[in-house]
């Protein structure tokens, strides 16, 4: 059956299975537009969607809104383009995928309101260049100068590529020889196409946040009061992707304030949105996790093992709602043991009084959440976003 | 050879008789990749072939 919703993606991950799974419960029928072997044919005021053997024309002509999880941000920029050309309401807009595609950008728009971002340079030259004669010239020590007078002598440097995902290519250089090291290693990519973004290191102890913010049509922005806290003792990265611990803290309300800013910041003017804000808490100096904290690691460590372990699984469309039983049923072991409870009190009571050194630094549009944010934060991001979906339709 | 029906959209696949393992069938109606990952008389085992483009992911 045809529905006004479709969800767009390369082949169905655990969050689209999800999404699919939450709409069944809900009564929502949604329909699936593949989003690589596919052509979209623009010709004389026509258009043809189609695939090696179906026609996916009729079902697009029927659909209004589309969620768009392809999980390649290049695509996503792509067919956001070419379905809202289609004139269909797509989640996240356009304008939203464009902001969040660009650590820069984003960055950019979260200074113009005056929220706290990492002191950010952009030195817009590659550290290797190519000369009209075939010649190869390095801009490394240059770039390193550039970055050591705008940031600081002396100081360590995060270096992330500007379209980079899941804490990939993120370098933390100590000195000066790292950040040149690091600086002669960067080579012009799909998600790094020119220049070098530069970061002050923020001291976040050992944890960040990741703060959900939506949008319905017709409704103000809302940040949900959870958040997911992403714990990291080895890395500076604190990225759940990593495998790293994750905790559901609750949030303070000028926090919040602060996150529905950011997101707004992004959104305006659209009608509806779902945004994962990633923000740190400035404590401005390093400070050592004492053994009290790493010892209620330690206690958690099996149990986090075994949420893997189900995570390991091999899940399909069949298995998926007995898989997520599982998953969940683990999820709560971990989450209703002492341990959990001590570190996530820990981060509640390093939060408070901190809330003007929070520091935003990266909007995700099209987030990873079955897995780890729904679990911790107990939001439903599936839901939020056939809520989203179904105000576009309605209104 | 036996179809394979796509773990995404339900379609059916035709498999080739002269298919071998390792081969990547394409589903002809949502184009999700499958790798052939073990062949018998008359059937395949087949598996959703994992992709990860620089640009995937949050």
């Amino acid at each position: 059956m045809d529905s006004p919703i479709a969800i767009l993606c390369e082949q169905l991950g655990i969050d689209e299975m999800g999404i699919q799974l939450t709409a069944e419960k809900l009564g929502v029928n949604i329909t699936l537009i593949p989003s690589r072997k596919i052509f979209f044919l623009f010709a004389n005021g026509n258009y043809r969607i189609g695939s090696a053997n179906r026609d996916f024309s009729e079902i697009t002509k029927n659909v209004s809104v589309v969620l768009n999880r392809a999980q390649s941000r290049n695509r996503r920029l792509f067919l956001g383009a070419a379905l809202e050309a289609l004139g269909k309401k797509v989640l996240n807009p356009l304008q939203v995928e464009y902001i969040c595609f660009s650590k820069l950008k984003t960055l950019l728009h979260f200074w113009k309101e005056k929220i706290n971002i990492p002191a950010t340079v952009y030195i817009p030259c590659n550290s290797r260049e190519k000369t009209v004669d075939g010649r190869e010239i390095l801009n490394a020590n240059e770039i390193a100068s550039l970055i050591q007078q705008a940031l600081g002598v002396g100081k360590p440097v995060v270096l992330k590529p500007d379209a980079g995902s899941h804490g990939k290519n993120i370098k933390l250089a100590a000195d000066q020889h790292s950040l040149l090291k690091f600086l002669c290693e960067i080579e012009p990519s799909i998600i790094n196409p020119v220049g070098v973004l530069a970061q002050e290191l923020i001291h976040k102890w050992f944890f960040d946040l990741r703060i959900i913010v939506a949008k319905e049509k017709g409704k103000e922005a809302h940040c949900y009061s959870r958040a997911m806290a992403r714990t990291g003792l080895k890395d500076f990265r604190t990225n759940a992707y990593l495998g790293n611990m994750v905790f559901g803290v609750e949030l303070p309300q000028k926090i919040r304030e602060q996150a529905i800013k950011c997101a707004e910041s992004i959104g305006k003017s659209c009608e509806a949105w779902v945004l994962a804000l990633d923000a740190m808490i400035n404590f401005g100096r390093e400070i050592p996790v004492e053994g009290e904290i790493t010892a209620e690691f330690e206690k958690l460590t099996p149990l986090f093992a075994e949420i893997q372990k189900v995570k390991n699984e091999k899940v399909s469309k069949e298995n998926f709602a007995l898989w997520n039983e599982k998953l969940e049923k683990a999820f709560n072991n971990y989450a209703c043991s002492e341990a959990y409870q001590k570190i996530k009190e820990i981060i509640e009571g390093s939060i408070k009084g901190m809330e003007d050194h929070v520091v935003f630094h990266e909007a995700n549009s099209c987030p990873d959440f079955w897995e780890q944010t729904r679990l911790a934060t107990g939001i439903d991001l599936a839901q939020q976003l056939l809520l989203c979906a179904e105000s576009l339709v309605k209104n | 050879m036996e179809p394979v029906v796509c773990p995404d959209c339900g379609a059916k696949i035709e498999v080739p008789n002269d298919v071998l393992k390792g081969e990547i069938i394409s589903c002809p109606d949502c184009g999700l990749e499958l790798e052939v990952k073990d062949v018998n008389t008359s059937s395949v085992v087949v598996e959703e072939l994992q992709i990860e483009g620089e640009d995937w992911g949050e």
